[in-house]
């Protein structure tokens, strides 16, 4: 019975979550700016995830796609893949090891791979203003 | 010896952290460890054990978490109610009464928030780590060192600059924390729990603070 309650709690989580994409934009004015882009007048690198997030939950995937692409690439990779941990767990499989690697030293390549990620997004941001 | 080198003697192994320790009380041990990691934080997180159940730092997390949340809203009360009294009519009934409101609802709710905000900023710290290849051991590595420094909270009893003084001891606390834990360097440390404060992580914190709110209208809705 144990194993069923990650999957339970993101089954909770997501149909919560989708259930009050209608109030997501009245909570999201009680959120304080971006203090980067109030100092340097520049945005930050994950400038825009609000809105991204909103324009998600209204269905809009491309709007959110061209407001941070990487917030959304986040947000929904989040979603599916704790979904998919959590199914597993609830199938009696255990973590793969692979996944149980990538809590330690990552190779230089990914950690590459990840900052230029992290960069071109930024600069995405940056160019969109 | 044959080559003229001392014998190696393995250190005697480090005694648990008090909170940790079943043989101390738990005030006793709790107020020992927040004392340890306060003053002493290299030795005080080198005595981390990995043995112990996850529940014993999240726990001390919560507990200190809440008494820091408690305090600083006791202090935007009086200070609210004092401006009120030097100034009258400078806030309206309805203001007043949102800010009580608002402020119970967060003391109430705040074992949750320390919860989800742990959460949170475990990943994100560690990300951080892994890029910075200061990732020695795991997330829960990461995830005990954040739960102990949650300490720098009890700073906001202190009116007024409580709250910075324990962003400041926070910052002086879990960078050698995480340094020691995860057998890194100081400047790697530093690099991973700066990094995502300058560059503005505080928009990606604010997002999640929505999705918790979700959670919340969720639960409402379910109940």
């Amino acid at each position: 019975m144990k194993r069923l309650y990650p999957l339970a709690l993101w089954l909770f989580l997501v149909t919560g979550a989708m259930a009050s994409t209608s109030h997501w934009p009245q909570w999201a004015q009680l959120l304080p700016p971006c203090p980067f882009r109030e100092l340097t007048g520049l945005p930050c690198p994950t400038c825009g995830t609000t809105r991204a997030a909103l324009a998600l939950g209204q269905g809009n995937l491309g709007q959110a796609i061209s407001i941070n692409p990487l917030a959304v690439a986040t947000l929904l990779g989040a979603a599916g893949f704790s979904g998919w941990l959590a199914f597993r767990c609830a199938m009696g499989r255990p973590v793969p090891l692979w996944l149980r690697s990538l809590q330690f030293a990552w190779p230089l390549w990914l950690r590459g791979a990840v900052w230029l990620l992290l960069a071109g997004n930024w600069l995405w941001l940056l160019m969109a203003g | 010896m044959a080559n003229g080198q001392p014998p190696e003697t393995s250190a005697p192994p480090l005694p648990p952290l008090p909170w940790e320790d079943p043989t101390f009380p738990p005030l006793e041990g709790l107020y020992e460890t927040v004392k340890l990691v306060l003053f002493q934080p290299r030795e005080a997180f080198s005595r981390i054990s990995f043995s112990v159940s996850l529940a014993k730092p999240l726990l001390l997390a919560v507990i200190l978490g809440w008494v820091g949340a408690l305090a600083a809203q006791l202090y935007n009360w009086v200070f609210q109610w004092t401006l009120a009294s030097v100034l009258p009519g400078i806030f309206s009934r309805r203001d007043i009464f949102a800010t009580k409101a608002f402020g119970l609802f967060a003391v109430v709710a705040a074992p949750v928030w320390i919860l989800i905000g742990l959460g949170i900023v475990t990943v994100i710290l560690h990300l951080f780590l892994l890029l910075y290849g200061g990732a020695g051991k795991g997330l829960e590595a990461t995830f005990r060192t954040l739960a102990y420094s949650h300490a720098a909270q009890l700073w906001q009893i202190i009116p007024l600059v409580g709250g910075l003084v324990g962003l400041v001891w926070w910052l002086a606390i879990v960078i050698p924390g995480l340094a020691t834990v995860h057998r890194t360097t100081t400047g790697k440390a530093a690099a991973a729990v700066l990094t995502p404060i300058l560059l503005g992580c505080v928009c990606l914190v604010a997002l999640l603070a929505v999705a918790g709110l979700g959670i919340f209208a969720a639960l409402r809705n379910f109940s």
